[in-house]
């Protein structure tokens, strides 16, 4: 009995807390642009994201304030979600020249970190798409 | 009394100008820095010269800068994007640029090393001095492979759990698989199954040719490359007391060689450098001060100057090489590789001294003290172990000043290599062409070679090595076989990589005569496979030697069966595999297949802080319909009843955008430690695309259950008292698997006739307010038909783009119409089609 209560309430509660975003994240949470919105909520997790590649080659690219315009060493490279550009610390993706490459759908996993209270990402690993 | 007076002018004159000629005089030291901002580095360029301008040129030291800045980047300063030369004085304004400028060059290509010859001679001549220092000062690169390198690498021999009577060459993976469910084991890179799992549809990476370089020139798409820094100091006939990479990467064996003739010390970086780079100010204030110093002292200040900056900052490294040694050092790296080839049963040891020594940026780039080191610790061979301890005293010997944070760096010396395992080698990094003069008088190429092909048959097992990847195609493990095959069909596929292999599903309905028969570009072998139970038998197989056809044949019985192919040698070119005698299976046809795994690094972390949360894992899959029929679960050291929970847990699924997919919350009490699942075959829960399988915990007693990051595999759940501060309680471990029933008659995944690029449709943004961008990528020209339905299949809207490109396109969808809730959109062309799902706020 004590079961099918918890059972029943644990539907109810994934179900409200989805619907009040506060639960299970899901694809929307994990945009850079919900990031940018929370940043705080992400530091120090994990994220993945579907980005374009952009390497070093990023005149036209629009950062959020105060988050992911944070350049930690010379080779941080830069993805892009359409909307906005941010900074991923790490190795760049095997195969890709960050110098010239053209925009690569890349699959980015990377951990939201935290320095002189700027958002950056550090990369955990990468796949290219194409 | 009217003659004095010019003389007087003539001499106040000369009085007032003579700062001026006494900056241009016979200095000590002339600092030339080959500042090339024509990048994304631009603002980092202009607040570098800044910090020269703090300390700005003496008589005795002249600031010499060509500086070349890029458009979009940095607006300061006028913004101007050409190069100019100038001679740095001192002012204490660190935001703008208040030095004279000598020369406006426009626009300059400075990755052409004539430009950088002309920089050197230009400065030498006009400001000449008894000591020369030049920095080049912009982004340096390292090697990487060019993924469609060829090379000739075997297979390992099969390992010794392979079953009785395979040739000795092997499976590229054990046949024989574990009793756990659908083999986790058994399956070469099972640690990095979901990263295969990411593969689904990947088709080939970049085959840019990547070299070592400097200076990315990015307005005229150009870079100086190894050979042409060294041509073009050797061209501008100035030899350099000090040459300076104010760069990434560049404190390398392979950099410093050609250098050697050209320059005294040599300062750079094994690790990327902060973007910050050098601190000018404090190196140049003691140069000010001190212009007697010696070149040696200078390499070495630079050194300590970097590192009491950055002692506290990001990690890395910095040195100061005598270049006059490093021809010492080759000859001690030739001897030590000597001593390993001719040993000859060392492979192994270094390989895992390869894979522990300290890597950088690019993990193929190791510190060559380091390897030596470790190889010799592992050795037992007194040549080898001799020729070690003298490499690392000629590193010792040749690096003067040695800067590298700990524990990151611990071992790092000062000088690196390029040392990558088989799969990640460059094979342009040897090209003569190339003109990399330290693999043309040393061994370390040759010494390569040996170690990739493994002098004992065995070649390397590097950990690093994604061992699942499949670059081509993504059908070489059971779950992802293409097929089921059908009689006559080819099917076209190739194995450029050693790792690569590929598997095909065929099922017979009844006793059949079957023939397959393969036509190989190279050395590739052919393998009947039947599944048993949680074993996977070789029926038979076909290993003829070089390009002669494989070919199978013969009687098997009702059942489904497996055709492996797998590369002896590798090839570019496609093989072409037919099948023969099986009747066509009646569609559509459903096959079982394990296919979701978070065995490896979970593509994705989802986690929760309030009660009834769950974590869990996204699964990636191709948009096919599927069903989803069980889900296994395993705890690992987990005790939620130690936490005052009843130990009891809901597994659930929910689709893309977090949402519960139908009668999926079902209740467990798994064991401590094993396989457990739910059958799911009864709530026929219909799948198309990606979706999440997550675990709750009950959270009456423990309200938070997350992810830990800091574990490399698994999911790593945890029940807190206080999630938000760190997940400190009871860490354990759990892994999720999916089991999931596809139809065949849909399943467009192959190599060949795969038009829309499946993983290139993006929907953005989503969910989406009123209008949503679709991007794909076509590998053909076509119509494109889209439409959208209702999650009860009611069409939207339906749009035909004619005549589509090949390549990147993008279509901008109107939401304006639909009313909030979830839609399916769909991307059809030439029979195949791709789904995704759209939520509309």
């Amino acid at each position: 009995m004590r079961k099918s209560f918890y059972a029943l309430t644990l539907i109810v509660l994934v179900i409200s807390c989805h619907a009040s975003k506060k639960g299970i994240n899901s694809k929307d949470t994990i945009t850079l642009s919900y990031i940018a919105e929370k940043p705080n909520r992400f530091e120090g997790k994990a994220v993945m994201l579907d980005v374009n590649f952009l390497g070093w080659k990023y005149a036209e690219c629009i950062f959020p304030e105060s988050f992911c315009n944070l350049q930690i060493t010379r080779s941080d490279w830069v993805i892009s979600d359409g909307k906005w550009c941010c900074f991923v610390s790490g190795s760049a993706p095997k195969g890709l020249d960050p110098a010239s490459s053209d925009p690569v759908p890349v699959r980015l996993n990377a951990n939201v970190k935290m320095k002189d209270s700027k958002i950056y990402l550090e990369l955990i690993d990468v796949l290219v798409k194409q | 009394m009217k003659k004095p007076l010019p003389l007087l002018i003539v001499l106040l004159a000369t009085l007032c100008i003579l700062p001026a000629f006494r900056i241009h005089a016979q200095a000590k030291w002339t600092f030339m820095v080959y500042l090339d901002a024509d990048n994304n580095l631009e603002s980092f360029g202009i607040k570098d010269f800044n910090e020269m301008e703090l300390v700005g040129s003496s008589v005795e030291m002249n600031i010499i800068v060509q500086i070349d800045r890029a458009p979009g980047y940095d607006n300061s300063n006028g913004n101007w994007t050409g190069a100019r030369r100038y001679v740095v004085t001192q002012d204490d304004n660190t935001g703008s640029i208040a030095s004279s400028m000598v020369d406006d060059l426009g626009e300059v290509n400075m990755g052409d090393p004539n430009t950088l010859t002309s920089f050197i001679q230009w400065a030498a001549s006009s400001h000449p001095a008894d000591h020369y220092a030049l920095v080049l000062w912009d982004h340096g690169g390292g090697w990487q492979k060019k993924k469609a390198t060829l090379n000739q690498l075997k297979f390992a021999p099969s390992s010794k759990d392979a079953p009785i009577g395979i040739d000795s060459r092997g499976l590229p993976f054990n046949p024989v698989i574990s009793s756990e469910p659908h083999g986790i084991t058994g399956i070469p890179g099972a640690g990095k199954f979901s990263e295969t799992l990411l593969r689904l549809q990947q088709g080939s990476v970049n085959a840019a040719n990547i070299l070592k370089n400097v200076c990315s020139d990015e307005t005229d798409g150009d870079i100086l490359y190894n050979h042409e820094i060294s041509s073009a100091i050797a061209n501008a006939g100035i030899h350099f007391d000090v040459i300076g990479f104010d760069a990434c990467l560049m404190a390398m064996i392979e950099n410093a060689y050609p250098l050697r003739n050209l320059g005294d010390y040599m300062v750079a970086s094994e690790q990327t450098v902060p973007a910050d780079g050098w601190p000018y100010d404090l190196i140049l204030s003691e140069l000010l001060f001190d212009p007697d110093m010696s070149p040696e002292d200078f390499a070495k200040l630079i050194v300590q100057k970097y590192g009491q900056f950055y002692v506290s900052g990001e990690p890395g490294t910095h040195s100061a090489i005598d270049l006059s040694l490093v021809s010492n050092v080759a000859s001690k790296l030739d001897a030590f590789t000597a001593a390993i080839t001719d040993n000859d049963n060392l492979w192994s040891q270094v390989d895992q001294s390869r894979s522990a020594a300290d890597k950088y940026y690019i993990p193929e780039h190791k510190d060559l003290w380091h390897i030596a080191d470790l190889i010799s610790q592992l050795s037992d061979d007194g040549t080898v172990d001799a020729t070690a301890a003298d490499l690392k005293a000629a590193i010792s010997g040749s690096v003067l000043q040695n800067f590298a944070t700990t524990p990151e760096f611990a071992n790092s010396r000062g000088l690196a290599i390029y040392f990558p395992d088989a799969t990640n080698y460059n094979a342009h990094y040897s090209e003569e062409e190339n003109g990399i003069d330290f693999m043309q008088e040393n061994q370390w190429d040759e010494f390569l070679t040996a170690y990739f092909n493994g002098a004992n048959g065995g070649g390397p097992q590097d950990p690093d090595i994604d061992y699942g990847k499949d670059v081509y195609e993504p059908n070489n493990n059971l779950a992802l076989a293409y097929g089921p095959l059908k009689n006559d069909n080819q099917y076209v596929g190739y194995l450029p990589d050693d790792e690569d292999f590929d598997l095909y599903r065929i099922e017979i309905p009844s006793d059949a005569d079957i023939s397959v028969d393969l036509s190989v570009p190279a050395d590739f072998d052919l393998y009947l496979l039947q599944p048993d139970g949680s074993d996977l038998n070789v029926l038979a197989s076909s290993e003829q030697s070089g390009n002669s056809p494989e070919g199978l044949e013969g009687n098997i019985g009702a059942g489904v069966y497996y055709l492996a192919v797998t590369p002896f040698d590798i090839s570019e070119e496609p093989y072409v595999l037919t099948l023969g005698g099986v009747a066509e299976t009646t569609e559509p046809v459903l096959y079982n297949t394990t296919l979701a795994y978070d065995f490896g690094s979970p593509p994705f972390y989802i986690w929760g802080t309030a009660l009834g949360d769950a974590a869990g894992c996204l699964y990636k899959l191709p948009a096919i319909p599927a069903t989803l029929n069980r889900v296994w679960i395993n705890f690992q050291d987990l005790d939620a009843e130690g936490l005052g929970g009843d130990g009891t847990f809901y597994l659930t699924a929910l689709d893309y955008y977090g949402y519960l997919l139908p009668d999926t919350v079902l209740q467990l009490t798994p064991p401590d430690t094993g396989w457990v699942y739910v059958d799911l075959a009864a709530q026929n829960i219909s799948l198309n695309g990606d979706f999440v399988v997550a675990v709750m915990y009950d959270g009456f007693n423990t309200p938070g259950i997350g992810y830990d990051t800091n574990k490399s595999y698994g999911n790593n759940l945890f029940f807190s008292s206080d999630f938000e501060s760190g997940y400190e309680e009871d860490p354990g471990t759990y892994f999720i698997r999916a089991e999931i029933e596809y139809y065949a008659s849909n399943f467009t995944t192959g190599s060949t006739n795969v038009i829309l690029e499946p993983s290139s449709v993006i929907a953005f943004p989503n969910p989406f307010m009123e209008s949503v961008r679709l991007e794909y990528l076509l590998k053909q020209p076509g119509d494109v038909e889209i439409y959208i339905t209702d999650l009860q299949g009611r069409a939207v809207s339906r749009e035909i783009l004619r005549n589509q490109p090949a390549g990147q396109n993008t279509h901008q969808l109107n939401g304006t119409g639909l009313s909030p809730g979830m839609y399916l959109v769909t991307l059809k062309t030439d029979g195949q089609f791709i789904q995704k799902k759209l939520v509309r706020h």
